[in-house]
Order: structure tokens, then sequence, then C-alpha cells
């Protein structure tokens, strides 16, 4: 056997499971082995592959999977599982079996009632809805799900700073301990959800673009410059205001009062 | 009506980001597997696209959701980490490799005339692997990720990944004869890419 050929059917062989999926039949092998181990060059051939391989493999560059890409991926994910889960069980069917058909239902219906659409088009979400919102998203996520934690406003800001697409300020002076925040979804908008903590009771303060919400000028409690939306739902209290085009609000279970004397440092 | 409630102007469309969800931090079964494998898939994403981060993060996040659409067909839970290489491969075939200007390269099997002239040069190649070992990480980095991408692959997954021959073609959809073939063309190119660095050093 030539050099070439020997080690054309162990460069194969050093995988074995190649090997046994191929035609190579055992008796090759073993000639090539039987030549290569008479052969100095096809020798240094092998060594100087191995030693590629070790040198690739300890200069590969250790890369990891940054914080934020697992983030973006997670809540891909979780938004993918959304049609699926929150959809009518019929249409969440229809959609897995046969999403063709559903999209040219949907396209049928769309054309139909297009003119009736465009003429009445839905409300935006009221402030009511978006209080229900905030409520639940307060029962149910405590301040142990928060993704970043940290007493300190500087670096609480800073790490929204990386996440939001608005600059989050929060007042120097507030009496509740700051705890942490995390990026939670209001009906698939991102928001900040902020954590703080006061003896008797947990607020978040939820900050997210306001631009399209309108709030009820009617139902306003004006405080000082701040013209705020008071409201309560389930034993839990909402505070909502308006500032420099974002939306704020606490929700707690203090007392509308309490929050309100908060809203004041902002 | 909640469509209306439009409250964040999306970002750029090329870095487009998600909503972010409440239940990001909820582990389900398949989050689980794939935060168990996310650092192996941006490392061999990082390579396919030639050290590009940005790029890289894009095709790990699509394979994941194609990997989440597509769990269920998963067969083997054992080849995990090569179910997940596949559609990364796939993925980045179908959605980045077409924008490529590269030709593609050829597949041939190996042939006994190269590796008969291969120990001509190799045979006295210790000092040259010894000037090797002093260059810098980024031009190691750069020899690897200037390779064709079919040859990068496959010496990734072989010599980084340590996969069998079998692993990588199930993965890259050829012949275990094209894997050992693309290896072999793979390590020739990069020793020439190395030996330009070091020559481009003075040694």
């Amino acid at each position: 056997m030539q050099c070439g050929a020997a080690r054309k059917h162990l460069y194969g062989w050093e995988a074995p499971s190649y090997a046994e999926e191929s035609r190579l039949v055992p008796a090759e092998v073993a000639e090539a082995r039987a030549h290569v181990a008479g052969c100095a060059a096809c020798q240094e051939f092998f060594a100087a592959e191995r030693r590629l391989t070790d040198f690739v493999r300890a200069r590969a560059p250790q890369e990891k999977a940054s914080a934020t890409l697992r983030q973006r991926v997670l809540a891909r994910i979780a938004e993918a599982r959304r049609p699926a889960t929150s959809m009518p069980y019929g249409l969440g069917q229809l959609r897995r079996r046969n999403w063709m058909l559903a999209m040219i239902g949907s396209l049928v219906v769309s054309v139909m009632l297009g003119g009736v659409w465009l003429s009445q088009r839905p409300a935006r979400i009221t402030p009511q809805q978006l209080v229900t919102i905030l409520v639940e998203d307060h029962a149910r996520t405590s301040p142990n799900r928060a993704e970043f934690t940290s007493s300190d406003r500087e670096a609480v800001q800073k790490w929204f700073g990386e996440r939001v697409d608005f600059a989050l300020r929060l007042p120097p002076s507030f009496d509740p301990q700051l705890i942490g925040g995390r990026l939670c979804s209001l009906k698939g908008q991102p928001a900040a959800l902020v954590f703080y903590q006061q003896p008797q009771s947990r607020i978040s303060l939820f900050v997210l673009d306001g631009s399209d919400l309108k709030l009820p000028e009617d139902r306003l409690t004006v405080i000082d410059s701040k013209r705020c939306l008071l409201d309560a739902r389930k034993g839990y209290s909402v505070v909502l205001w308006k500032e420099r085009g974002l939306l704020y609000s606490l929700v707690s279970e203090a007392p509308s009062a309490d929050l309100l004397h908060l809203a004041e440092k902002f | 009506m909640l469509r209306r409630f439009r409250l964040i102007r999306g970002r750029p469309v090329a870095r487009q980001e998600p909503p972010l969800t409440e239940s990001v931090t909820l582990p389900r079964p398949f989050e689980e597997a794939l935060l168990g494998h996310l650092d192996r898939l941006f490392a061999l994403a990082l390579r396919l696209v030639g050290g590009q981060r940005e790029v890289a993060e894009d095709l790990v996040q699509e394979t994941c959701l194609h990997a989440f659409r597509n769990y269920e067909q998963l067969r083997s839970p054992a080849n995990l980490h090569a179910w997940f290489f596949r559609i990364l491969v796939r993925t980045h075939i179908n959605a980045f490799h077409r924008q490529r200007r590269e030709p593609p390269i050829v597949d041939v099997e190996l042939s006994d005339a190269w590796l008969e002239g291969a120990s001509v040069t190799l045979a006295p190649a210790t000092p040259e692997e010894h000037l090797f070992g002093q260059l810098l990480d980024v031009e190691v980095q750069q020899a690897l990720d200037t390779l064709p991408v079919e040859f990068r692959a496959v010496v990734w997954l072989a010599d980084v990944e340590e996969l069998s021959y079998k692993e990588i073609a199930e993965i890259l959809q050829c012949s275990p004869g094209t894997v050992a073939s693309r290896r072999y063309r793979g390590h020739h190119l990069l020793r020439e890419r190395l030996r330009e660095y070091a020559r481009g050093r003075g040694w």
C-alpha cells in the first residue's frame, strides 16, 4: 500500500463510525496501519494532523452567549408560545394544523369587513384596562423575580438604560427601599418594572412609553404639577401619571394617598 | 384593539428586539435544554459567520425559534447537541449563506495524490508549529474565520467540539467522506493562513 492510500484510509478511520458505515474493510485498515507503522513520513503526517487539532482546540476562542442573547432568545420563545396558549382552543388547533387555511380565511374576513373596520376602529386601550393589567402584573410578580437586584438608584437606572428605549429616572429621595427591577410585558409591550419595599407593603413602579394613552381629564387628581389618575382593584391601589411622554404607575397594597405622596417625589 | 396600544417604538429592523415578556425567567423543559447548549451554539454561530457577534446572535436567535417549533420531532434527546447544531447550520444556509459573496467550494473526496504529496511540506514542520504557537489569539481566530465556511464548520465541529465524522455528516447533510475531505483541506488551508501571519511578523 502506498502512503497516499494508507493516509486516506486512516484519515477516515480516526472516526470509528465512519469506518463502520463506509465500505472500508478491516483488512484495508489493518494494511494501512501496517504501512504507517513502518513509514516515518506517514507517522509524521498523522502526528502533524494531531498537533494542528490540539492547536486549534487550545487556541479556539472561548466565546459564551451573552446575558442579553439569553434574554432575547427566551423572550422570542415566550412570544412564540403565546399564540398557542392564549388563543381559543379551536383557532389554536386550526393554526397548528392548517395555518394557510386560517390565513386565507382571515384575509377573506378582512376584505369583507374592511370598510366597517376602517370607519369604526376599536378604541385604544383604556386607562381602566391598563389598570387591570398593572394590578395583575403587580400581584403575580414579586421582587424575588427581579432580573437585576440593587438598592443603588444609579445602578438600576443604568441597567434599564441598556434595555429599554427611554431614559428611566428614579427619584433620589424615596422612602421605600429600592430592591431592583426587571423587564416586563404589558400585553406585548415592554416596560420597566421597578421593585420597592416598605415595612407593610411592596410597591411596583411601572414605566413605559405612554404617548398613545390618554388619561381622562375629568378624573385626574392634581398634585403639584402632576395630574394623577387614582384607581383601585382587588385590594391594590394604583396611581397613574404622565411625564415627558412616559407613563408612570405605582401599584401597591398601600393606600392611594400614600402612593400619591410618593408620586410627588418623581 | 390592543394593536393600537403601541407604547414602545420599534427598533431598527436589522436589530429589532422582541418584546420581552413576564415569562422570561420561567424555566420550561425546552428552555432548559436550550440554555444548556447556548454557549456552544453561539460559538459555532460565531465561526460560521466569521466572528461577527451581532450576526451570530441573530443566527442563534433564529435557530432557537426553529428548534422550538420542531422540538416535538426530536427523536433522540441524547443527540440534542447535534440536533441543535444541525438546525443552526441549516438556518445559516437558508437565511445567511445565500448572501455571501464567496463562491461555494467544490466537494471532492480525499485523494491519494494529495495525501501522498503532503509529506513534502509536513515532515519538517515542527519548528513552524512552534511559531504558530506564538501568534496572537486574534490572528489565529482570523486565520480560522477566513477559511471557506464549509471547511471552517468541519474543523470547528471535529477539532473543537470533537464530534465524530458521522455526527458532522448528519449536521452538514453530507457524507462522512466529504467531512474527512473538508477537514483535511481545512487543515491544509489553515496552515497556509497561519504561515502568512507568521511571515507578516517577519518570522
